[in-house]
């Protein structure tokens, strides 16, 4: 990839704009956090945060279509783990759903 | 040789090798954090669920845990204007940019570990009744005195228990049949081996005997040979040692890691765990009704009876008020609260809900009219009664089990891409005019694991933190 002076700058003032909107959602984190302890808030905040550094930084907004395969699979499993939990609640005993 | 696509783009995926290196690595560390997070999960909901167990919440500082998280923000965003300057092909702005990075890695680092210094020296103790004491500076010495009989494992014994012994070593006498006898020795791992080995020897010559009179058809085996020695002391002694190092403890008598037992009392000086400076006050999972009716008010306020105890404790505590006035300025704090939640409940018309109150900070608390009592009463728990002790390090629960994994695991990837950003920050210099594109490229691969290690942190700080 070529990159011309002109784009750079032009990139140079995008990532501290992204850098910014980081650090605003860092302290909105902490003042939503401090008004209601809502989980699924806290975790939308982060996940917001994650997809700016990723689409930016990691250059996803503009990258080749097999790193966005590679990813697509990553972030399918990787969901699939967080799921790994129910299996603990079902008591194969007894083959019921526990509660 | 010349190794194709390092360089320049491969025509069809367009992607050079480390790129695509770079996103698959990316691809089995999301998979390695994922499992851990799936595990935090896993153990949050199964608190949820336990009627004992309490998820611990707000045990972390979040100043040090959102400056942290700002610190990686800014670094992130440092090693994208770093990469930049190599597009720029100017090095010397390059540099100091990867000098930032490298330092708010190091800020991180230092940050971490004044965070988990503070949780080394922060200890717990679960009561017999499941209320929970939680303090500094603690003190786990038991003394045993009058040791009159010591059984040790032949194949384990080890001799630690020789170096707890106050005073000279006594000599020891073989127990037989109940009485002391034969020659007094000096304990050892080798007298041990040598008696054992008189034991077995005679064991072996006497089952030969019985073996050729035909009563017996049984090979000798090693097993058969002597597994314990009881040893009588020529005097009865004392021993003074950490309980956290003994395997086991018993009103009547101690036992060693390497299974030696030592018969004996716990002495009148060491009656129990001592915790100075109790902060707070754990009774979610109580097993009495009444919060004033458990073991950790029963206790709270005791002092050791000797002096030792409270030595190197003396910046927590405040010489002009002994134990017992800490007690019970700490009881007003919790009772006046109380007081306070009723009030505000019968104003309210709503049953008083306690639930907060029976996990409580006891070091500080300011009252409707604005007076500010504190306290941090010293606690001398019975033998008998302590559960569990520790410091917050796994030992102690399952949040410090999983925190200690993940942000241990986190801090190391923090060290590890810090070390690799500081060599092409200050060492790749002739690399870098050598094929500056090619450079540009690695930098571009350790920026991307550094986004990584932002990501990761970017979860952990709310969950960790804040939830």
């Amino acid at each position: 990839m070529e990159y011309t002076p002109e784009k750079i700058q032009e990139k140079l003032k995008t990532f501290w704009r992204v850098g910014i909107a980081l650090l605003a959602c860092t302290v909105l984190t902490v003042v939503v956090a401090w008004i209601t302890p809502s989980v699924a808030v806290g975790l939308a905040i982060a996940t917001f945060k994650v997809w700016l550094v990723c689409w930016f930084f990691m250059h996803l907004s503009n990258e080749k279509p097999m790193i966005y395969k590679v990813m697509a699979y990553t972030v399918f499993f990787a969901i699939g783990l967080m799921f790994l939990t129910l299996l603990a609640l079902y008591d194969p005993v007894v083959s019921r759903v526990a509660h | 040789m010349q190794i194709p696509f390092e360089v320049k783009p491969r025509p069809d995926t367009g992607l050079w090798n480390a790129k695509l290196g770079i996103w698959l690595f990316l691809a089995s560390e999301v998979m390695l954090f994922g499992g851990l997070f799936s595990g935090y999960i896993f153990l949050r909901m199964g608190a949820a669920a336990e009627p004992d167990y309490f998820w611990p919440q707000g045990t972390l500082s979040v100043p040090f845990g959102f400056i942290n998280t700002i610190i990686l923000i800014l670094s992130s965003v440092f090693v994208v204007v770093a990469w930049l300057q190599i597009q720029l092909r100017n090095f010397r702005k390059f540099q100091l940019w990867m000098g930032l990075v490298v330092l708010c890695a190091v800020v991180f680092l230092v940050n971490k570990g004044f965070e988990y210094h503070a949780k080394f020296h922060h200890y717990g103790i679960k009561l017999s009744d499941n209320s929970i004491v939680e303090g500094h500076g603690i003190d786990d010495t038991i003394r045993y005195e009058g040791i009159n009989e010591v059984t040790i494992d032949v194949a384990r014994f080890n001799g630690k228990f020789l170096n707890a012994v106050v005073g000279d070593p006594p000599e020891f006498r073989e127990v037989v049949d109940g009485k002391p006898s034969g020659e007094a020795f000096a304990l050892s791992v080798q007298k041990v081996r040598s008696i054992a080995s008189r034991i077995d020897d005679a064991a072996r010559k006497a089952h030969k005997v019985s073996m050729e009179e035909g009563s017996k058809d049984v090979g000798w085996f090693p097993a058969m040979g002597v597994k314990q020695l009881i040893l009588a002391p020529s005097n009865a002694f004392a021993i003074s040692i950490s309980r956290g190092s003994l395997r086991k403890s018993f009103p009547d008598g101690a036992k060693f890691r390497d299974m030696s037992l030592l018969k004996g009392t716990i002495s009148d000086k060491t009656p129990g765990l001592f915790l100075h400076a109790v902060d707070r006050i754990d009774l979610r999972a109580c097993d009495g009704e009444k919060p004033e009716e458990s073991l950790v008010w029963k206790y709270l306020g005791n002092e050791p009876p000797h002096a030792s105890h409270a030595q190197g404790h003396d910046k927590h505590s405040a010489p002009s008020i002994s134990g017992a006035e800490h007690a019970r300025r700490a009881e007003k704090i919790f009772f006046d609260a109380a007081k306070q939640v009723e009030e505000e409940a019968e104003q309210a018309g709503e049953e008083p809900d306690f639930n907060e109150l029976r996990n409580i900070s006891i070091k500080k608390w300011e009252n409707p009219e604005g007076e500010v009592i504190s306290s941090e009463p010293p606690i001398v728990v019975p033998w008998k009664d302590v559960r569990l002790y520790s410091n917050f390090t796994p030992k102690w629960n399952t949040y410090y089990a999983i925190y200690f994994t993940l942000t241990g695991l986190h801090g190391l990837h923090v060290f590890l891409g810090a070390a690799v950003l500081f060599y092409f920050g200050f060492c790749s210099r002739k690399f870098y005019e050598k094929d500056p594109e090619h450079f540009a490229n690695r930098v571009e691969v350790g920026g991307l694991f550094w986004h990584f290690v932002d990501l990761v942190w970017i979860f952990l700080f709310p969950i960790l933190y804040l939830m």
